[in-house]
């Protein structure tokens, strides 16, 4: 360990332009971004047995919303997920933009999704899922700025990139992720693949379900809102060697992410006490992220938490990312944080790894 | 008395909560629903009058809304009989009428007072909406919430618990009046033919029952509504709420700092279930409601959720349920009310004191002590009642509670009063608490001539002397020991600290009795700080089921726990060696003089067991005369912040005294 490291004065956190001015989320454990935040803290974990059977015979038990009917799948599912907590983020811009301009200007979205790979992939999501959304919610989109990242849970953060570099052009971004495990042929390939955490199965992870969304906006153009916290950087790197590969992982795709993510904005001497992941059970994911924060020991206190709500919420794929972000700014806003800075690390099925750094807003 | 005004509105929802729960008494068959619903409705008004300023025109629309379902409720109680003939129906319509009464008045004048000022009116709309209060997360100690919200209101059983009064006549059969000229000739016709009178004779065919609709089988589970979803999670925030009420509760395998996360995980569902809102809040009475058998756990949930939220109308839920709980639920009602942050809990449960239930009684009381907020005319209101067991929770309550003064003069008449044993000594300590220095010389005689007493007062007054006693006790206490040897005098001659209690206490160590052996070994600890401690084998606790035990039992399973040597040898080898080396005009603590913060130190230590940190709570309180609203049994993180205070105001004082209310007695060196 460098010693001159460790002793080097703590640099105050930096104002970034990029900021979050509205926040949304819906798990199986709540319908606002509050109740989710709070489910998780007091580690509530409501997984219910479904009509589904797996390979032994036993009914499949999932994290997922009661109020949604358990013969509602894919992309209808999505739909009845990501509307509300779409709403519930865009609000407090809309409204204050109400009250400046009377019709608010169409906001670009950028939509983590589900993979293309994976069973349950439906043509229609790229297509169609992000204008249904803007019917349903009410929000204006606009659409021809908008994209979907259809890249597992790594794809979150890639969406969080992706709406950074946008907001050199827009003053205000929507950056979210909807997914949802309970689909028959989605449960059946993590069945057949041992994946699904059971009585028998240690080493395997609760399915889940959420939608998450942030409204990112520049600095300058927020003037009179709550600023729940700020975005220092946001890195997706690709792992070499990911889960199924013949040669043991070292972590260097999380590593990169990790430093690249932290380093951006001079976070270099142990600034970072508080990380939040969506390492959810699973024995490979456990042992990439304790490799990775290992070799990036400099970025974090040496007191570090790390958190991983997705234990209690059931693992949420692509909407891990900004789930996350949603309860760290949460957090911060009722003052239940564990610290000042965040760091946000996802792990894809394939070799995407994202890292997030976020803050409270300086004042 | 306390010759409080009370807010026409708080009358009237008070009235209509009282007929609401005398509802099961009336013996007659009618709609016992409605008449409650309109008794809630008539309560959630009164509120909304309550949360307003008189001078609004939302409080005027309260109180008339609230007397108007009261009134509505008094209609349907008349159809349902004669007031003057069945007495339960007769007391709750007198009930009403009285409320009525005193409503009308008040709306009078309020639309008279609301006439004259209502040039004020426009003016005070100019204010705006008051922003809402942020929601704030529970840290160590719990956060009051704000939940937007209608009045909640409690889930009383209004089914009826006395046996109904059979049906008068049958009420005449109902013939649809004709409409048309056509049906008004049919009509005549059948009147004049006689055909009409023979078929009101005809006994009526049974109507068919009403056959239940077929739930619909589904193969997968269907959607539920999301306020029933949020219920749902509600009711689960409860129920981890009930079990780590008790979880926190220290166990003797772990430490008082070891409840800190315990704590935590409790605060953090009653945050998660005020972040469900209102919708939440519905369930808090069914969640009582629910439990077929009395369950404190339970209680403490409703109390001290409901003490979260703000608002008297969450409060005053709290109240009723536990009106309609059974007594075996006391301590979790107590503690609950007692860890709730709300202050209006205190104005609730002042009013409970005059309740008709002793055990609601009771539970006010302990909870308004712990709070450290018992009203300066609680003796007034219970001494009469006579009630021994109220007596004797207020003469405790009285150790922190009221002032000085007060609290010496109801405590002394109560103690030079020939008492009960128990009534005695929880006076006389709840006087030492307040130094009183005088009731030594009640304690000194008992301690000298202690032949024909009961042994507990003996061992009570034992146990206060040498809390609170000077050098010159030595002679009275150590005797005593020695002529009656028990486990509390072993540990009093140990927290008296006098060196000649040592041979006393090695003495003891030879005899035949386990649990005084224990005692005087730690009391030799407590004195010399020897560190004569073994490790040793000691069994759980293990309370098997019956079949287990007729079974011949199990293994029990040992766990290593440091402990005194309780052999001889070893302390008298100790005594030869070292005790010349003390002084022995001074108390001693751990081998050094004694000093006051020693006990801060014993209260601070995460080894000190819970019966220790009882015991010197209790001997802190004695000695210094501070710490008064300190308990070992409030929340870990309030119990630091006041131990840094403690810790602050507890400085100097002369090393090696005897010490009663902050003052030290020395005794003259050998």
């Amino acid at each position: 360990m460098n010693a001159s490291a460790s002793s080097a004065p703590i640099s105050p956190l930096p104002r970034v332009p990029c900021v979050v001015v509205g926040v949304g989320a819906r798990t199986h454990a709540g319908l606002t971004p509050l109740q989710v935040t709070l489910a998780a803290r007091a580690g509530k974990m409501r997984s219910h047995e479904s009509h589904m059977i797996d390979k032994r015979g036993e009914p499949m038990a999932m994290c997922r919303a009661p109020w949604i009917a358990d013969n509602v799948f894919g992309w209808d599912r999505y739909v009845a997920l990501a509307s509300s907590s779409l709403a519930m983020a865009a609000h407090p811009w809309l409204a204050s933009q109400r009250l400046r301009t009377q019709t608010p200007a169409p906001i670009p979205m950028v939509l983590a999704t589900p993979p293309r790979s994976r069973e349950d992939y439906d043509p229609r999501v790229a297509k169609d899922l992000l204008r249904r959304l803007a019917d349903d919610s009410g929000v204006p989109i606009d659409l021809a700025k908008s994209t979907i990242v259809p890249q597992c849970r790594g794809g979150g953060v890639a969406a969080y990139a992706q709406a950074l570099t946008l907001l050199a052009q827009s003053e205000v971004v929507i950056v979210g992720g909807v997914d949802s495990y309970f689909h028959p042929d989605v449960l059946e390939a993590l069945d057949t693949g041992f994946r699904l955490h059971s009585l028998d199965a240690e080493n395997g992870f609760i399915p889940g379900e959420a939608a998450a969304f942030t409204v990112l906006a520049r600095r300058g153009s927020v003037s009179g809102m709550h600023l729940y916290g700020q975005i220092l950087g946001a890195s997706v790197r690709a792992e070499p060697r990911p889960y199924g590969n013949e040669e043991p992982c070292h972590a260097l795709g999380m590593t990169a992410a990790i430093k690249e993510a932290a380093y951006a904005v001079g976070v270099t001497s142990r600034r970072v006490p508080w990380a939040l992941t969506d390492v959810a059970n699973e024995r490979h994911r456990v042992d990439e992220w304790q490799l990775a924060f290992g070799r990036c020991f400099r970025v974090f206190t040496p007191d570090v938490v790390h958190d991983q709500p997705l234990l209690k919420t059931g693992d949420v794929g692509a909407a891990s990312a900004a789930l996350l972000l949603v309860m760290a700014c949460v957090r911060w806003q009722i003052g239940a944080a564990v610290g000042d800075a965040v760091l946000i690390g996802t792990h894809s099925d394939a070799s995407e790894r994202g890292a997030l750094l976020a803050s409270e807003v300086p004042s | 008395m306390t010759g409080r005004v009370v807010p026409v509105p708080r009358k009237i929802r008070d009235a209509a909560e009282a007929a609401l729960f005398k509802v099961r008494e009336i013996p007659l068959d009618f709609d016992r629903k409605g008449v409650a619903a309109r008794l809630e409705r008539s309560m959630a008004s009164a509120y909304v009058a309550l949360d307003q300023d008189p001078e609004t025109p939302a409080h005027f629309e309260g109180l008339s809304s609230s007397v108007q379902a009261l009134v509505e409720a008094r209609g349907m109680l008349l159809y349902a009989g004669d007031p003057t003939k069945v007495g339960a129906l007769g007391a709750v319509v007198a009930l009403l009428d009285g409320a009525i009464r005193e409503g009308a008045v008040a709306i009078d004048a309020l639309a008279v007072r609301q006439l004259e000022n209502r040039h004020l009116r426009a003016r005070s709309s100019e204010s705006g909406i008051p922003k809402p209060k942020p929601f704030r997360a529970s840290n160590g100690l719990p956060e009051l919430h704000v939940v937007p919200r209608l009045p909640v209101m409690a889930e009383v059983d209004v089914a009826p618990i006395v046996e109904l009064a059979k049906p008068g006549a049958k009420p005449p059969p109902h013939v649809p009046r004709p409409k048309t000229l056509d049906e008004l000739k049919a009509f005549a016709d059948a009147a004049s033919s006689g055909a009409l009178a023979k078929s009101l004779e005809e006994p009526e065919e049974d109507a068919p029952a009403d056959e239940k609709p077929e739930l619909a089988e589904y193969a997968y589970l269907p959607a539920i509504e999301e306020a029933e979803g949020v219920r749902v999670l509600a009711r689960d925030a409860l129920e981890d709420v009930a079990s780590l009420s008790n979880l926190r509760h220290p166990i003797p395998t772990e430490t008082w700092l070891d409840q800190g996360p315990f704590e935590q995980r409790l605060l953090d569902n009653v945050d998660y279930f005020a972040s469900l809102g209102s919708m939440g809040l519905t369930m808090v009475p069914l969640y009582h409601a629910e439990a077929e058998i009395p369950d404190a756990s339970r209680a403490f949930s409703v109390a001290f959720t409901l003490g979260c939220v703000s608002g008297r109308d969450a409060v005053d839920v709290a109240i009723a349920t536990l009106k309609v709980s059974p007594k075996e639920e006391a301590p979790g009602w107590v503690e609950g009310f007692w860890l709730a942050p709300n202050p209006l809990v205190d104005e609730a449960l002042v009013e409970l004191l005059e309740a008709p239930q002793p055990f609601v009684v009771g539970v006010a009381l302990d909870a308004l002590a712990a709070r450290g907020t018992l009203p300066v005319d609680a003796p007034e209101r219970i001494l009469p009642r006579g009630d021994p067991d109220l007596t004797l929770k207020l003469v405790r309550a009285l150790g922190s509670n009221l002032p000085k003064r007060r609290a010496h003069e109801i405590l002394e008449d109560l103690v030079y009063r020939e008492a009960g044993d128990e009534l005695f000594l929880a006076a006389a300590t709840s006087l030492l608490r307040r130094g009183h220095g005088g009731v030594r010389d009640l304690l000194r005689p008992i301690v000298e001539r202690p032949n024909g007493l009961a042994p507990a007062r003996v061992e009570g007054a034992t146990w206060l002397l040498a809390l609170s006693g000077t050098p010159a006790d030595a002679a009275r206490l150590i005797p005593l020991v020695r002529a009656m040897p028990s486990p509390r005098g072993a540990r009093a001659l140990g927290r008296f600290g006098h060196l000649d209690a040592v041979t006393v206490l090695w003495e003891l160590l030879q005899i035949d009795a386990e649990l005084t052996v224990e005692a005087a070994a730690e009391s030799l600890e407590r004195i010399t700080g020897a560190g004569l401690v073994e490790t040793v084998e000691e069994p759980w606790d293990v309370k098997l089921p019956p079949e287990a035990r007729e079974a011949g039992g199990i293994p029990v399973p040992t766990r290593k726990v440091k402990k005194v040597i309780q052999a001889p040898e070893p302390w008298a080898e100790w005594g030869r060696r070292e005790l010349p080396k003390h002084d022995p005009s001074k108390k001693h603590r751990g081998g050094r003089p004694f000093q006051q913060q020693m006990i801060l130190a014993e209260l601070e230590d995460k080894a000190t067991p819970e019966r220790g940190r009882q015991e010197a709570t209790e001997e802190l309180v004695i000695a210094t005369g501070l710490g008064l609203t300190f308990s070992p049994s409030d929340w870990v993180a309030r119990q630091k912040q006041r131990l840094g205070e403690l810790r602050s105001a507890v400085t100097g004082g002369t090393e090696g005294a005897w010490y009663f209310a902050g003052a030290g007695a020395s005794s003259p060196r050998r």
